[in-house]
């Protein structure tokens, strides 16, 4: 059934909207951004900051756009002096009581109140009273500091925890020009970094992000968390080559607007101390760092000697792009395709927000190129382990017909220290490629920062090798998805530029999980 | 669009023996007086005798930077970065912190001033919302062997003392002040 329609007006420009639109949604549509502090397009809509007022054409009183569905013929106007006037006034009562922290204030670059104060500021006060002073500074959380003075009352933070979360933690207390922002309990739900993310200013901040960089120096890239089989839609900021903070982006199908606090902090893995940064070779016991080419002919000289007889662990980690290239060497080796995936560490049960108990980000992409046969089974056999990622050997001495062992992947661990070829591999945030989530949606992230010198994606490693074995290299993840879309069913007709910024979700995929 | 036509040369201009002739007539003039003033020690001489002979600064004058200190000899800046948003030399790098004061809430763990890339602005004065740093030290000159010289870190900017003396034209302004002229 075709969605019924309504035809409006927008500052002169005819608009159609489904029925139902709220104008402000309706404007964004066409473009016509609307000033808005309470509005949140996933939350309930209490309408309380009036910044959003609209003159109807045939309504005496300004319109809030933000609750106000559009009608048929609506004429409406939201540059007309009267509409202005209203929206200075507004600002500047909410102004009256702000205390104007802009140089300490972590919000400054992206605050509500600075960006419309740009466009409607009435720039000489008339207030001249004392203000009133509330509390500031508060840890509320081990995630939030709240400044009780900072914030614009617009009740985002309450409804989000009363309506997200139902947590119940942010509490609007007093009346009057005492009403005062509070949270009646410790803010410890596993999504509290949201509300530094919605709080149009900077009542609510993130610690973990405090003081660290100003706002305008950042550098924005879009991505996808990979901390588990949700694959949330993320942008991340970085600065100086440093991937400095993680935020939701807006993607309905998938994860609205928000993320979990965990996933928010997975930037951190990035850099960290056991990040593998060069390739190692094992020498009388001992590992010596080693230029990228000889670590990867070494490998590749135990590939072609052993080839049939290796045993591969595969990880749900790495992209589609990385596991269709590793099956394709595999293959071309006619050793055993990459087994089945290991279990994911347990910790997290699926909740009725977004956090899956699979904390890999791409098991359904994986498991459409990995074979059957289990690991442990394989190895038992074979003269040649290849683990990617995974610490699947930890105990190398269990298996004393294994001539060699590959270790590709980007942290240290137990299976590493025992290889005798590690070869670092890019990270998520490296380089580009593209993940399918519990839904069988395809998403792309892209690079954000660069890997350390002479680290390269999986994919690379494997299309490389394979040229050994008669196999063409690839150039670019964009020609690894194409191969991948003409061979395989879960990513027919896509292509990697197609997948765009909210992905794309194959039509075999079981629809009943979109959210 | 403006076009200035180029003067014309006259012919004594384009043979230019005269004209080099003149212009090292002003060159040795110079030099005469110079050896002649400097014997008299009287102000007829061309040359500064810099730096043993300080010139005067004006009232404009930009000299190297400091911050202010508070009452309590804490730096009064916020590490609010708009000084080194401000700089188009990028002479600025800050590290700021929580600082254990809550009305004071964020301050400066690391504050640097590369004055070799410094050009000497002064946009890092005007943007300073708290009026933390200034650029009226007792140094205006400065000198150095190696790089490091030439980093001001935040215990230097805030040892920098305010320069004292007087200034060029401080007498007319103060004239013109009794002259109740401004
Ligand atoms: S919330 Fe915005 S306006 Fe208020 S102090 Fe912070 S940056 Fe300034
Ligand atoms: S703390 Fe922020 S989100 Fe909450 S009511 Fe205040 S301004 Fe709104
Ligand atoms: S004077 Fe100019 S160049 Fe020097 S630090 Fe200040 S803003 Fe930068
Ligand atoms: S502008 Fe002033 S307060 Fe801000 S960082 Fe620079 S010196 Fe400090
Ligand atoms: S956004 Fe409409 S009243 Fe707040």
């Amino acid at each position: 059934m075709a969605q019924e329609t309504v035809k409006i007006t927008i500052n002169g420009k005819e608009v159609v909207a489904p029925k139902g639109t709220l104008i402000i949604e309706a404007a964004a549509q066409a473009g016509v951004e609307i000033p808005h502090y309470c509005y949140h397009p996933h939350l309930s809509r209490p309408a309380v900051c009036r910044m959003c007022l609209v003159d109807v054409e045939g309504q005496r009183k300004l319109q809030p756009s933000c609750s106000t569905p559009v009608q048929p013929g609506q004429v409406i106007r939201t540059d007309s002096p009267k509409v202005q006037e209203a929206v200075r006034e507004v600002l500047e009562f909410t102004l009256i009581n702000h205390p104007l922290d802009c140089p300490v204030c972590d919000q400054a670059g992206e605050c509500g109140l600075q960006n419309n104060y740009q466009d409607y500021g009435l720039y000489n006060t008339k207030f001249t009273l004392p203000k009133v002073h509330k509390a500031k500074v508060q840890k509320i959380g081990p995630t939030l500091t709240l400044d009780a003075e900072r914030c614009i009352l617009c009740s985002r933070c309450v409804r989000f925890t009363d309506e997200i979360t139902k947590t119940h933690e942010m509490g609007i207390m007093q009346r009057g020009d005492h009403a005062e922002i509070q949270a009646v309990k410790e803010v410890n739900n596993p999504y509290s970094t949201n509300l530094a993310d919605i709080c149009p200013v900077g009542a609510l901040t993130q610690n973990d992000f405090r003081f660290k960089v100003r706002v305008w120096y950042l550098k924005h890239q879009q991505s996808i968390c990979p901390g588990c089989a949700r694959g949330c839609n993320i942008v991340v900021d970085h600065y100086r080559g440093e991937a400095q903070r993680m935020r939701p982006r807006n993607n309905n199908a998938v994860n609205q607007s928000w993320m979990c606090d965990d996933g928010r902090l997975l930037y951190k893995a990035i850099r960290n101390e056991d990040r593998l940064n060069a390739p190692m070779l094992r020498k009388d016991g001992k590992r010596v760092a080693v230029t990228p080419s000889v670590a990867f002919s070494e490998a590749l000289r135990l590939l072609e000697k052993h080839a049939k007889h290796t045993a591969t662990q595969g990880s749900a980690s790495v992209s589609n792009e990385d596991a269709f290239a590793l099956a394709r060497l595999l293959k071309m080796m006619q050793a055993p395709v990459a087994s089945s995936l290991r279990e994911s560490p347990v910790g997290w049960e699926d909740d009725a927000l977004l956090r899956r108990a699979d904390r890999t980000p791409n098991r359904n992409g994986v498991s459409a190129f990995s074979g059957t046969e289990e690991f442990a089974v394989r190895l038992k056999t074979a003269t040649l382990a290849l683990v990617i990622q995974e610490d699947a050997l930890p105990e190398r001495s269990l298996y004393p017909q294994l001539a060699g062992v590959i270790y590709v992947g980007t942290h240290d661990c137990p299976t590493a220290r025992s290889a005798d070829v590690v070869l670092p591999m890019a990270m998520w945030a490296e380089y580009e490629g593209s993940f399918t989530n519990f839904q069988g949606r395809v998403q792309r992230f892209l690079s954000v920062v660069s890997a350390p010198e002479g680290v390269v994606p999986l994919w690379q490693l494997a299309s490389r090798w394979s040229e050994a074995f008669g196999g063409k290299r690839y150039a670019s993840a964009a020609e690894v998805f194409r191969a991948m879309a003409t061979e395989h069913p879960l990513f027919a007709k896509m292509t990697f530029d197609g997948l765009g910024e909210i992905g794309l979700c194959a039509p075999s995929a079981d629809q009943s999980k979109e959210a | 669009m403006i076009v200035v036509p180029r003067p014309a040369y006259s012919l004594r201009e384009k043979v230019y023996f005269w004209e080099i002739a003149k212009g090292l007539l002003v060159t040795f003039g110079h030099l005469v007086r110079n050896l002649w003033g400097a014997a008299s020690r009287s102000r007829t001489i061309q040359t500064w005798e810099y730096p043993e002979e300080p010139r005067p600064y004006p009232q404009r004058v930009r000299l190297l930077h400091r911050l202010v200190k508070r009452p309590d000899g804490t730096p009064k800046c916020v590490a609010c970065y708009m000084c080194a948003t401000a700089c188009p030399a990028v002479a600025i790098e800050i590290i700021a912190e929580p600082s254990p004061d809550d009305a004071i809430e964020k301050r400066p763990i690391s504050f640097v001033i590369d004055e070799l890339r410094c050009v000497m602005c002064g946009f890092c004065v005007e943007a300073c919302p708290k009026d933390a740093i200034r650029m009226d030290s007792e140094v205006g000159d400065l000198m150095g062997t190696r790089r490091e010289d030439f980093l001001f870190t935040l215990d230097r900017l805030l040892e920098m003392k305010p320069r004292a003396g007087a200034y060029l034209g401080d007498r007319e302004l103060e004239a013109k002040r009794k002259a109740g002229l401004i």
